[in-house]
């Protein structure tokens, strides 16, 4: 297994200098030891009634974390996510240390709202120690990914992943030709 | 006075989008390292391009950056625009080495380019290079390694790497009925 190619970098830490936007409960809340980058939107937390839990963690401009009634989200020491990763947290979200999640990544264990009157099932997500997610990756609810796996950029994740693995999305072909003008 | 009224004239009548000298003056006070030919103009809007050279350097042309693009730069990446190249919004270039967009491209929304090669790559950033007028759809992913040739098109939400002749169309995988 390969190192994790986005380790913090010293500038990183000393460009830490954001502060994030709270929204809710904060006595449920423990985001003390997370450090937010600066830049524009700052990063929303928000609590609806959940319990959130972050450890030292990088967390870039424009992230949204959100828990909502009854949901959990825990994030280990020594993972970032990149500007524009979102997370949903109804029902649990685990993320373990060490891992990566690139630009606009999408965790979400809920499906937000119900289909023809179907009752709403909210399945719990796990992801591992060195897990590294790429850009636009999207984790979808019920999924267990094991430890250092690699989920490569653009990627749909509905089912789980085992350790080690690599996913990858399918990759665009050449469809077609111009004529030259 | 005269000149600057009939500017304003013309930047109202084609709604705000041909680069107003307001515009420019801002493109001055872009951040970070940076130098080439032209002036860069962003448009109007909320928020503003994020440009960030860092300890790399950024290179761009006579460039439109429309609201929400970032560039950023890791370590010693470089990146180079060229003229004519417009970036529409939320659009976002990465270089840890290099990124090279040629002259005339049209950068759609939410794009990403990056020269990151994925994950297991033995070499983490490989450059990217696309061409003149090339044309890259909505939400679309370029990665590293990729050399995009002249007047390519890239249909939205491909992900794209690899090496590609001019005049190329791109497209990914339409989604499938599952049950």
């Amino acid at each position: 297994m390969s190192e994790n190619i986005f380790p913090l970098l010293p500038d990183d830490l000393a460009a830490a200098t954001g502060r994030c936007q709270f929204k809710g409960d904060r006595a449920t809340a423990n985001i003390a030891r997370a450090r937010f980058g600066a830049g524009t939107p700052a990063p929303l937390i928000n609590n609806e009634g959940g319990r959130i839990s972050l450890g030292e963690i990088f967390i870039a401009a424009g992230v949204r974390l959100w828990a909502h009634k009854g949901g959990v989200l825990a994030i280990g020491i020594n993972t970032v996510l990149d500007a524009g990763v979102e997370i949903i947290a109804w029902s649990s979200v685990t993320i373990g240390t060490n891992c990566y999640l690139g630009w606009d990544a999408l965790v979400m264990d809920t499906d937000l709202h119900s289909v023809g009157g179907r009752p709403l099932v909210n399945k719990p997500v796990v992801i591992g120690d060195n897990v590294r997610i790429g850009a636009r990756a999207m984790i979808l609810k019920g999924v267990t990914i094991g430890e250092g796996a690699v989920i490569q950029p653009g990627s749909i994740v509905t089912r789980d992943v085992p350790a080690g693995a690599e996913v990858r999305p399918p990759a665009a072909a050449v469809k077609g030709r111009l004529t030259p003008a | 006075m005269i000149t600057r009224f009939a500017q304003m004239l013309r930047v109202l009548a084609s709604g705000g989008r041909q680069y107003s000298p307001v515009a420019y003056a801002f493109g001055a006070l872009l951040p970070g390292r940076r130098g080439g030919a032209g002036p860069v103009a962003w448009l109007r809007g909320w928020p503003m391009p994020d440009v960030r050279a860092g300890a790399g350097a950024i290179e761009l042309g006579h460039v439109g950056l429309y609201p929400g693009v970032k560039l950023h730069c890791r370590g010693a990446g470089r990146m180079v625009i060229g003229d004519g190249t417009f970036l529409n919004r939320d659009a976002r270039i990465f270089a840890g080495g290099t990124v090279t967009v040629g002259r005339h491209c049209m950068v759609s929304w939410q794009t990403v380019i990056t020269d990151f090669a994925g994950f297991d790559a033995t070499a983490q950033f490989a450059p990217v290079v696309l061409e003149d007028e090339v044309w890259i759809g909505n939400r679309a992913i370029i990665l590293g390694g990729t050399r995009l040739g002249r007047g390519c098109v890239v249909a939205a939400g491909a992900v794209v790497q690899g090496d590609f002749p001019a005049g190329s169309i791109l497209a990914g995988k339409p989604a499938e009925i599952v049950s």
